[in-house]
């Protein structure tokens, strides 16, 4: 379960297209009133249950306290609360909404770009976001090695991934589409190989996160 | 009406006070388990049951409900469980993962293993309470030959058996080749569903080997 503080959440679905019609068309009502940006938007993706991936290059999505009060479809909402950060933009890639800054760094680009050859996990979302940054690893670091230990509850659902060359900005969209959950890549080093073995996305859903929902989001690693 | 008996679910170690406040659970006729709570060597109406420390204590305790009143027999003897340690009830699954099969990335191969874990208590008792929630620490220790550089962890909440899962997985460009093996030491902290806590658990000994997972031997 992933609760955050919250200021203001009114998040209420007014009406649905109904099967066949992407999440993003959905039209409901959203306000938030002084919270940090990156708070509001996996507030809302919470409580729509819409993917989102969110890029941070830097603190202004944590720094950046918003206000926003109104009801569209949920793409509009969450451009209405990016656009109130300064060098932030959103693009829509298939089912999830990309939160960016409109200048990606390079080195950003290249991590989101790593294409993994073959990921085939059937595993909940805590164990298949580990076994991804495993992946990572191994592309990045070939010659090191990784164990993981993950803890989950005997009830958490599974989720099945079969992807074949995807990259892992992909495969990270594919976990949010099937949790209906948010991913988030933290501030990277100039270079992908000063990548240590801090896991650099997070990941937040009702189905598991990641990591503590009090973790600094905008923390470079 | 009287109470079928009475089941200790839970303790916490209240640092204010340091005595222990314990909550548990009971049993009515009507099999409907109800949480309350007593005071050791008192009676009334409570929330807590406040002890003196681990072991056994005398609690009385009553509490009403839709289906009539019920009162735990004057004195009656519970055990006070703190959480301790962790240990395996039983292995879902145990194999090799062969060079550049997922879930390893491309020219690694590996282990992975999952297993079900209960927190045990002083006594070496399961405590058997859902809603616990664990975090884990991982540290790589000597020897290394698998080179490892990396832990991945998670966190669980037991369900309402007490149960939780563990899964490990180890993957490096030694295996399956390697008859090497890396140790590392895994804690546990657990924080009971009151809030109370975390109690750090008995570390574990984990050992990655590209044959197999260990951990404490088992």
């Amino acid at each position: 379960m992933w609760r955050f503080e919250l200021t203001l959440l009114i998040a209420i679905p007014l009406y649905s297209w109904g099967q066949g019609v992407p999440q993003s068309n959905k039209v409901t009502s959203f306000g938030a009133n002084n919270t940090s940006a990156i708070r509001a938007l996996l507030i809302f993706s919470r409580a729509q249950k819409i993917p989102l991936g969110i890029i941070v290059t830097d603190q202004r999505l944590c720094t950046t306290e918003v206000n926003y009060s109104g009801q569209g479809d949920v793409a509009s909402i969450v451009s209405g609360v990016v656009a109130q950060v300064p060098g932030y933009t959103t693009k829509p890639r298939g089912e999830t909404i990309l939160v960016l800054p409109s200048t990606l760094p390079p080195a950003t680009k290249q991590f989101l770009g790593l294409v993994d050859q073959h990921f085939e996990i059937k595993e909940n979302v805590q164990t298949l976001v580990a076994i991804l940054w495993m992946h990572v690893r191994s592309l990045l670091h070939p010659d090191e090695g990784t164990a993981l230990s993950v803890l989950s509850s005997p009830d958490e659902k599974t989720l099945e991934i079969n992807a074949n060359m995807e990259s892992v900005e992909q495969i990270l969209n594919r976990i949010a589409i099937l949790s209906r959950g948010v991913w988030i890549l933290k501030p990277l080093p100039d270079s992908i190989h000063k990548i240590g073995t801090e896991t650099p996305f997070l990941f937040f859903s009702e189905l598991g996160s990641s990591a503590p929902e009090s973790a600094n989001l905008c923390a470079p690693i | 009406m009287s109470w079928h008996q009475s089941v200790p679910t839970s303790e916490v170690q209240d640092a204010n006070s340091s005595t222990n406040h314990q909550l548990f659970v009971v049993r009515c006729p009507l099999l409907r388990r109800i949480p309350v709570g007593g005071s050791a060597g008192g009676g009334g109406q409570f929330a807590t049951v406040t002890g003196l420390g681990s072991g056994t204590t005398a609690i009385m305790a009553s509490v009403s409900n839709p289906f009539g009143n019920c009162r735990i027999s004057p004195s009656a003897n519970v055990t006070v469980q703190v959480p301790t340690a962790s240990k395996i009830t039983q292995t879902l699954s145990s194999h090799s993962i062969s060079k550049g099969s997922s879930p390893c990335g491309a020219g690694q191969g590996g282990w992975t293993r999952q297993v079900q874990k209960i927190v045990t208590d002083q006594n070496g008792s399961n405590i058997v309470l859902g809603g616990q929630n664990l975090s884990e620490v991982v540290t790589i220790g000597t020897p290394n030959n698998l080179g490892i550089n990396g832990t991945q962890t998670g966190t669980a909440v037991t369900n309402a058996s007490g149960n939780f899962n563990d899964t490990f997985f180890v993957c490096s460009a030694a295996c399956p080749g390697s008859s090497g093996q890396t140790n590392a030491t895994q804690k546990i902290s657990d924080t009971l569903p009151s809030g109370s806590g975390p109690y750090s658990l008995s570390p574990n000994t984990l050992i990655y080997k590209c044959t197999g997972i260990t951990v404490n031997g088992l």
